[in-house]
């Protein structure tokens, strides 16, 4: 579900505004590294989130202020190279302010314990993330098919000059956009931190992971980013779980480690424009 | 008797989500003849030209081509069979200088082009014609130049200088009129003249003056359908051809600014 | 006009590179071949994304096989130079053409993607290789030899044979991308449509300029591996290799033979000086590379060319 989320901030950017960001592995690390720093500046949990929200959101609206805002009218290419830079920066960037150990972050008490899931002990935590992210999953989705803000999204996404010319500052829903896909991933970032730990770097990897989500479900589709992470979280837990055992642990891990991305090989040699292709060829 | 055919298509059909855009059409084009396929803006007239290059794969239907079937080769497949067309928005190799326009699609004519060695741009093979062909057209003047930079005017011209490189045994031209000037268009009606029993064209035009003055047979497409095939006399009198189209207004060749 | 001038700019360009080992001590010297190597394979990338327009996000995989198999080769006791690299070659491009093939199906977003995906697949796959150290990697028992006749732990040595493959490859480079294949490759880049309706399967074409710059990058990966005596996962097969190589050709000129390799001298020159002033070099060269997208059009090689046709 973690990824559900990532994989959403990617794709409205990617989709809507037809923008590569790599650096969204970045407002993932931040998000983290807020959140740790906030709950130990304010000692409340929840006080620490809400801050540590706000500051991915002021965060995201920065860089998009400042790196993508020249960036939507180039290539492809510049975009990967110049947000390639940001990831470089702000990798850096954590490790000067936070340090290269990795920070850890306790899960609340009121989530610790175990719930029962049908009878099988879960923990409360993992829970809650899973209720969370289905709940923005649903929101953001009548966010863009219902409301007159998503219908703008969308039709910008198709007719930039179109909807320029309605009268609409488009500049600023790109910002909105943007920042709702930083807070997304910041949120993310904060979610899991008690989960692992938080370090400079670590939302590189994730990030990967989030392109493999985003590619697999189509370009700039909602839901193309839902099956996309349910498809590869679970193939990638059962590939963790089954590969081992039946090809040993050398050869297996390898091949657990290769199974998100044979996935997506295989998804786009079938279909080359995603599952669900959020736009007509 | 008359020679086959050199072009039959029989019962072509495209769909795009529902919508109908070529209606189960038949249509036979003579060799040598400049065949003209006039008809309102959205009749289908570009999808047509797209299904007989390869660019737009039909959902049903033949397109026999010298007594081939070549409705599922692909675009590469039937310029070699000696298919070549002309883009109603010009589409040209933009960082290539005229000439090399020119000359790739002479390059095009060879079997293959695995060469790695000989450098392209000095091969009189594929320069000498280029240059001739350039200069028949009227860009003798612009060999070096690169084609970005070229006026529109001359754009459509190097865009039929391309498809005329390929030497095609069946040309197509998608409106080569679109966006030009009165006088533009009045040279290069004139040029097309000069092509006239020389090749076999099938010509997609809005400019009704250029039509009238260059065909052989007009076609008349509505609504993915063929609903009139005849001289240009003969279609100038057609009734269903005037209350479907020519009627109240005529179509101006404003659908290429698109 | 430029065309003419830029033979001054080769001359100086290679007149620099013979004198390198000639100042300075080997420190330099191995720098200098580290910026070749990187060079050649940022030049592999450029055949690609300059020649034809696909954005290859996954040559540490060509990069990385080369070396992996430079090194293995070596480890077995096959030490023969011109054996150890036409293998790295060899097999960098039955890769590449594997890749080359599934990868060229997409186009765009997805073609930048799905190469990125298939490095990662190659990654974890060095990485499970246990054999070879799996993470750590493996050091080399020795680097190749030349029949006996050079004495390549010579550093001087080293350099100037990386030197001369450079300058082999570029010459090659420079014919056929003049030649029909390279009119073609770049006519695919400039307008796909009209390139297959002039009569060419730009598939083809650009499945062997993908194996051929897949080869080039496994040779220079292959030299890397001689160079560090060491091979290991990070450091060869990782993304950020992929993305180096591009940020190389870009800071370069994309689209011009030598300005990938001023790309790449200028990058690990900065990724040098920078590091010694500061450890949190990166900190710096991420807004530098920010800056060279947003502010310069042209790469700096290009800058070069027009300095002097001036």
């Amino acid at each position: 579900m973690m990824l559900f989320l990532m994989a959403v901030g990617v794709t409205l950017v990617f989709g809507i505004m037809d923008t590569v960001n790599l650096s969204h592995g970045s407002l993932l690390m931040f998000g983290g590294f807020f959140v740790v720093t906030a709950v130990e500046f304010t000692g409340s949990f929840g006080f620490g989130l809400l801050l540590a929200l706000v500051a991915s959101a002021a965060l995201a609206v920065l860089v998009e202020f400042v790196v993508m805002r020249p960036l939507y009218r180039r290539g492809h290419l510049d975009q990967v190279l110049a947000t390639f830079g940001l990831i470089l920066f702000f990798n850096e960037l954590a490790v000067v302010i936070w340090g290269r150990a990795p920070l850890y972050l306790s899960i609340p008490k009121f989530l610790s314990g175990q719930i029962d899931l049908l009878g099988v002990p879960y923990p409360a935590y993992r829970f809650t993330i899973t209720v969370v992210a289905a709940l923005l999953g649903l929101g953001l989705y009548f966010l863009i098919s219902r409301t007159r803000t998503g219908m703008l999204i969308r039709a910008g996404a198709d007719k930039r000059i179109v909807v320029e010319m309605m009268g609409v500052n488009i500049s600023r829903l790109y910002t909105l956009i943007f920042a709702l896909g930083g807070v997304l991933a910041g949120l993310a970032g904060m979610m899991i931190v008690p989960l692992v730990s938080v370090q400079s770097g670590m939302g590189d990897p994730i990030l990967i992971t989030t392109l493999v989500v985003v590619i697999i479900g189509g370009i700039g589709s909602i839901r193309g980013a839902l099956v996309g992470a349910l498809l590869v979280g679970v193939l990638d837990t059962f590939g963790r779980i089954l590969f081992p055992v039946y090809f040993g642990t050398g050869t297996g891990s390898a091949l657990a480690n290769m199974t998100i991305y044979i996935l997506m090989a295989g998804v786009l040699l079938w279909r080359p424009r995603g599952l669900f292709p959020a736009t007509a060829p | 008797m008359t020679p086959p055919p050199i072009l039959r298509i029989e019962g072509l059909t495209k769909r795009y989500s529902g919508l109908v855009v070529t209606d189960d059409l038949s249509l036979e084009v003579e060799p040598n003849e400049l065949h003209a396929i006039i008809g309102p803006n959205g009749a289908g007239k570009t999808t047509l030209i797209g299904q007989l290059a390869g660019q737009v794969m039909p959902d049903a239907g033949h397109v026999w081509f010298d007594g081939k079937d070549v409705a599922h080769a692909s675009p590469p497949e039937r310029a070699r069979s000696g298919i070549a067309r002309s883009f109603q928005i010009t589409s040209i190799f933009p960082s290539f200088s005229t000439e090399a326009n020119v000359a790739i699609a002479i390059q095009g004519r060879r079997r293959h082009s695995f060469r790695f060695w000989r450098p392209a741009d000095r091969d009189p093979k594929l320069i000498d014609p280029a240059r001739e062909l350039l200069t028949s057209v009227g860009l003798g003047d612009r060999m070096q130049t690169p084609a970005a930079v070229l006026s529109h005017g001359e754009h459509r011209l190097l865009e039929l200088a391309i498809a005329l490189a390929q030497q095609p045994r069946l040309l197509l031209l998608d409106e080569p009129m679109a966006g030009l000037g009165s006088e533009e268009s009045k040279e290069l009606v004139t040029f097309l003249l000069t092509l006239k029993g020389r090749y076999t064209i099938l010509l997609v035009e809005h400019d009704m003056d250029a039509v009238f003055a260059l065909a052989d047979r007009i076609s008349v497409l509505a609504a993915g359908r063929i609903i009139a095939t005849g001289t240009p006399e003969e279609i100038r009198v057609d009734q269903e051809v005037r209350t479907a189209y020519l009627g109240d207004e005529m179509p101006i060749a404003a659908e290429g600014e698109r | 006009m430029i065309r003419e001038r830029e033979w001054i700019l080769i001359l100086v360009l290679a007149a620099v590179a013979v004198a390198v080992p000639l100042f300075g001590d080997g420190y330099y010297t191995k720098f200098a071949t580290k910026v070749i190597i990187f060079g050649m394979a940022a030049l592999a990338v450029d055949i690609l994304l300059g020649y034809a327009g696909l954005v290859s996000f996954g040559h540490a995989a060509f990069f990385g096989v080369g070396a992996y198999i430079a090194g293995m080769l070596i480890n077995a006791g096959v030490v023969e130079g011109i054996v150890v690299l036409a293998a790295a070659l060899v097999g960098a491009a039955l890769i590449a053409l594997v890749i080359g093939a599934l990868s060229l199906r997409t186009s765009g977003l997805y073609f930048i993607m799905i190469t990125l995906a298939f490095a990662q697949m190659l990654y974890y796959v060095g990485q499970s290789l246990r054999a070879y150290g799996g993470t750590d990697g493996f050091a080399l028992d020795q680097r190749i030899e030349f029949g006996g006749l050079l004495d390549p732990n010579d550093t001087t040595t080293f350099y100037y044979v990386s030197l001369a493959l450079l300058a082999v490859i570029l010459f090659l480079c420079s014919r056929f991308l003049r030649a029909e294949f390279g009119v073609v490759l770049r006519g695919s880049r400039d307008n796909a449509v009209r390139i297959e309706a002039v009569g060419f399967p730009s598939y083809k074409y650009k499945l062997v300029a993908f194996a051929i710059s897949g080869s080039i990058a496994g040779l220079a990966g292959a030299l890397l591996a001689n160079l560090n005596q060491y091979v290991a996962p990070p450091g060869m097969l990782n993304w950020e290799i992929s993305g180096e190589l591009l940020v190389m050709v870009i800071f370069g000129a994309a689209g011009t033979l030598l300005g990938p390799v001023v790309g790449a001298a200028v990058f690990l020159f900065f990724a040098e000086i920078l590091s010694e002033i500061t450890e949190h070099w990166m900190l710096l060269f991420g807004p530098l590379l920010l800056l060279r997208v947003l502010l310069v059009r042209d790469g700096l090689y290009a800058l070069l060319q027009k300095a002097i046709a001036k």
